[in-house]
């Protein structure tokens, strides 16, 4: 057998060895549970790990798609008090829905960001 | 004598038909039976999505991709100029139909692997084939952390997988079209209505405007799309400027992404409302094959 063809009978099998079909929804099931609204929502454990999940890759630093920045509590602060943040994620009309050219977000994400604005939008 | 004479004069004449004879046997003898087309397009790929076009055996072909900001950000951000997302890869020419490729995005970081065959090369003479026919493959790795480091996550959902077939011709020096059939897995997706799988059909093309520039252009469309009700397909537009060993490819896209999941996923802008952004391809050839 010619070394190419080894090669690529080689990658082809490391390919298909470890197709999956999984989803979120049926692998951690707990993250579907009823949320409890009257709970304090924060922003390190509610807000950040759905800004990190769902916009961060657009929207740091770096990459300030739109001119809009989620990395940080002021920038976040900011946009979550003008009601852009939750009028993209709740695909509200007159606002960009986001994140841009995706699902809309998990109904149990948008509810903790909305409840963490209604909260006072805090730096806790 | 007379009869002689005239011998003598047509010999040299006769000679030459035997050497014109001779010439053009030797031509044919040399003429390759199959002509194969080349160069149906400067590059792997035409600006998003493979081309027809692999590199040569023993030929490394080192690629750097850019691809800015929105134009929409304004003058403020240099329209997108500010912000820049790059991918370089390396693809090398096993044999003259087989190739292999690796590749780095910062986007999402992610890196890709991908092998491609020409199945059928189009060419022209002894049992000529109009089209050729090529099969590309290949998995992505998402290198970036896991958001939820809580929960047991799998090493399979970092990865996903395309296959390719691209079927195209060069119609001329010219005109170059390709289309391509393509299914784009993921191991990993949201909920039960989000597909793993994407089914993807491609076109490109290249048009030569003269010797060093190209018109070339790509897009490919999602179709099962129902999930993404504001997905925007990738079109790009850009000219290929050749300059010897390099090759420039200047171009706007709607897409962020530089490989084939992200290319789709990655949260592609709508070129109705100008979200779109300037980008470049710059290819390097390397010939690492002595030849004689």
């Amino acid at each position: 057998m010619k070394i190419h063809q080894l090669v690529c009978l080689s990658l082809f099998g490391i390919m298909i060895h470890s197709c999956a079909y999984n989803n979120e929804a049926d692998l951690y099931p707990s993250n579907n549970d009823t949320l409890d609204t009257s709970k304090t929502f924060t922003y390190s454990g509610d807000v950040v790990p759905i800004l990190n999940r769902e916009c961060t890759s657009c929207h740091n630093q770096n990459n300030i798609s739109g001119g809009i920045q989620l990395d940080n509590y002021d920038d976040v602060k900011f946009f979550a008090n003008n009601g852009r943040l939750l009028g993209s994620i709740e695909w509200s009309s007159g606002f960009s829905p986001m994140p841009k050219g995706g699902p809309k977000m998990p109904a149990n994400d948008i509810t903790r960001i909305k409840k963490w604005i209604e909260g006072g939008a805090l730096n806790n | 004598m007379k009869k002689l004479i005239i011998l003598l004069l047509l010999i040299p004449s006769i000679t030459s038909f035997a050497q014109d004879d001779l010439l053009d046997a030797l031509l044919e003898e040399q003429k390759p039976e199959k002509e194969f087309a080349a160069a149906a397009f400067k590059g792997t790929r035409v600006i998003n999505a493979q081309s027809l076009e692999n590199v040569a055996e023993g030929v490394l072909d080192y690629r750097i991709l850019h691809r800015f900001g929105s134009v929409l950000g304004g003058a403020q951000n240099f329209f997108g100029l500010d912000q820049a997302s790059m991918r370089m890869s390396f693809d090398y020419g096993l044999t003259d139909r087989l190739m292999i490729g690796i590749g780095r995005s910062g986007y999402l970081k992610e890196f890709d692997g991908n092998i491609k065959y020409k199945l059928i090369w189009q060419h022209k003479g002894k049992n000529p084939m109009p089209v050729t026919v090529v099969y590309n493959a290949g998995t992505v790795l998402q290198s970036i952390g896991f958001v939820d480091q809580t929960r047991k996550n799998l090493f399979s959902s970092r990865l996903g997988y395309f296959h390719t077939l691209i079927i195209g011709r060069k119609f001329n020096e010219g005109i170059s079209f390709q289309v391509s059939p393509s299914v784009v897995h993921r191991n990993l997706v949201t909920d039960q209505q989000e597909p793993n799988d994407l089914f993807v059909i491609g076109i490109g093309g290249r048009i030569k405007l003269n010797k060093r520039l190209a018109f070339v252009a790509d897009y490919q469309h999602v179709l099962n799309s129902d999930y993404y009700p504001n997905m925007n397909n990738p079109l790009a537009l850009g000219i290929d400027i050749e300059t010897g060993g390099h090759v420039f490819q200047l171009h706007f896209s709607n897409s962020t992404g530089m490989n084939e999941r992200a290319v789709l996923l990655g949260q592609n802008g709508s070129w109705s409302k100008g979200d779109i952004r300037f980008g470049f391809n710059l290819s390097r050839v390397f010939d690492l094959k002595k030849r004689i």
